[in-house]
């Protein structure tokens, strides 16, 4: 059992200083309650707590640019819980932010999290958000995630979400991007399913501004009884704009499902956008390569994974 | 150091091997030399375990290793540098050379190894080993890798291929090393490379035709192999006895 959200963020791979020095942007959160707000120049928090739901205002200054993360925690250390987080984010014209989130469930037996965000990136400015789960090795835990993102002219977005430790859960992913003129996207989801693991995932991304471009990248490994339906749609609309998505899965065992959907919708003679799935088992190449050099089976299997997660 | 007796191999109506044996002894650089498309990568795979041949026996060190599986024939120090490019998704330089030493390099042996070959230690040792590399890059990251390991027995399926001249002396200095630690089977079509080796053999319509000294191995896969690389071209049969 974990009982404190410094050892539990440690244990996730978080810098607990982060979560304590002055200087250093950071929010804790434990279940619906906010630990510490910790807000420097630049960066507007503003928290409130009502109906058992979290509500979080964070604004980036226009032109600021932030050379470190800004570091968000949150956690369910009961095994029995529900977070509920409403987020709301914008950056202003030409700043410049990074997030670093950890969510963290190290004793979940069965915790709800869920996350409805809203996020405005302004004209110019650049934004990136790396969210990393740690999960406990039983347990269940939902996960469910809704973000209506908005990148205006210019802006640029770097989306990453990795759950990779720990048992998912069941997991139902929704993202909506809508790409201005000129702005770039890049979405990347990685996650290993394993138990009884459900896992959901949809990616909308709407090319609406001219030389808008968007990536939607995600890499899965799923095993034992776990299941996968991935859903990636870009809309080419805006001219010149180009989209790719890009999903790579490897399936071990006979009672594992991966499902993948990629949908192309192109309104402008002048857009582009393409797709790649792969779903297969572990390449008999790659682990021959592996085991040729003394691995086992097993230890180059984890070699594979743990590349494709990477 | 390396036995391969009576070996015989058919895939549906093609006699790969027929009778096929070998030795590599201790010290030694044998060239393994054959035009296209004549088995000897595939000799390096039934020697590695990948394939299985329907009769022979490999011993290895005194030691029958015919039913031992790939992990089993590498950890006793048979080694193969691949001749395709394999890439396994974010696997770096590093971590590459580090399982291929059984993790026992620290950074300063993986730069010593780089160096070998021609690499710069600070440009490759982080490099993810995706497609961007070249075919002479990966060809060389792959022939430290084998140093790394130390073998007992490096099979190197052409190395040479996609090296230029300068980069071709450095990469037969490292094979000359190699083979001081064990014994070094080297699989070419290429004559250039053939100056290092110690002793040759043609492989040659599922047969090994000849053994010799590079020099007249060399002369003789020139006279005969082109004559049996017509002889055996399924076209030979449509133009002597008629489509």
């Amino acid at each position: 059992m974990i009982n404190t959200i410094d050892d539990a963020y440690s244990l996730a791979g978080g810098h607990v200083h982060s979560l304590h020095d002055k200087k250093i942007g950071s929010l804790v959160i434990n279940e619906n309650r906010v630990l510490s707000a910790n807000a420097v120049e630049g960066a507007v928090v503003e928290t409130d707590t009502r109906d058992n739901e979290v509500f979080i205002k964070l604004r980036i200054k226009a032109g600021y640019k932030f050379e470190d993360p800004l570091h968000l925690c949150f956690g369910v250390l009961s095994p029995d819980a529900a977070q509920k987080i409403n987020i709301d984010i914008t950056t202003e014209e030409n700043s410049q932010v990074a997030l670093q989130a950890h969510c963290i469930f190290p004793n979940a037996v069965d915790v709800l999290h869920a996350m409805d965000a809203k996020i405005t990136i302004g004209p110019g400015s650049k934004y990136s958000y790396n969210e990393v789960h740690y999960h406990g090795e039983q347990g269940l835990v939902r996960v469910i995630p809704n973000a209506k993102i908005i990148l205006e002219d210019g802006a640029q977005l770097v989306n990453s979400f990795s759950l990779i430790q720990g048992a998912v859960g069941k997991m139902q992913f929704d993202y909506d991007i809508e790409c201005r003129d000129n702005s770039l996207c890049h979405m990347i989801a990685k996650v290993f399913g394993k138990f009884d693991d459900d896992i959901f995932i949809k990616e909308r991304a709407h090319l609406k501004g001219a030389n808008s471009s968007a990536i939607l990248e995600t890499r899965m490994v799923i095993k034992d009884n776990a299941r996968t339906e991935i859903y990636n749609e870009i809309v080419g609309e805006g001219d010149g704009s180009r989209g790719h998505m890009d999903c790579k899965e490897i399936i071990a065992g006979k009672n594992a499902v991966a499902k993948a959907v990629p949908v192309v919708t192109v309104t402008s003679d002048r857009s582009k956008v393409t797709h790649e799935a792969a779903i297969g088992s572990i390449d008999s190449d790659q682990l021959n390569l592996l085991m040729s050099r003394g691995l086992s089976s097993d230890q180059a299997t984890e070699v594979i994974v743990n590349g494709l997660l990477r | 150091m390396l036995d391969i007796k009576n070996l015989n191999l058919q895939f549906g109506d093609k006699k790969i091997f027929d009778d096929v044996s070998m030795k590599v002894h201790p010290g030694e650089i044998y060239a393994l030399l054959g035009r296209n498309g004549t088995g000897k990568s595939t000799l390096a795979s039934v020697i590695l375990g990948l394939i299985k041949p329907e009769s022979g026996e490999i011993s290895f060190q005194g030691e029958r290793i015919d039913e031992l599986s790939l992990t089993e024939r590498a950890k006793r120090g048979i080694i193969l540098a691949w001749q395709k490019n394999i890439v396994v998704q974010g696997l770096t330089t590093r971590e590459y050379i580090r399982i291929s030493s059984r993790n026992g390099m620290t950074d300063a042996d993986i730069e010593a190894c780089l160096e070998a070959v021609g690499l710069s230690c600070g440009e490759y040792i982080e490099r993810i080993l995706d497609n961007k590399l070249s075919g002479g890059e990966r060809k060389r990251i792959e022939l430290a890798s084998v140093l790394a390991a130390k073998p007992k027995l490096a099979i190197l399926d052409e190395p040479d291929s996609g090296i230029d001249a300068v980069s071709l002396a450095m990469i037969e200095e490292v094979i000359k090393k190699i083979a001081e630690q064990g014994a070094v089977l080297l699989i070419t079509h290429q004559e250039d490379i053939l100056r290092i080796s110690t002793r040759a053999g043609i492989l040659c319509g599922s047969k090994i035709i000849r053994e010799a000294d590079p020099e007249h191995a060399i002369k003789y896969f020139k006279k005969h192999c082109d004559i049996c690389e017509t002889v055996n071209n399924p076209k030979w049969d449509m133009l002597t006895k008629g489509a």
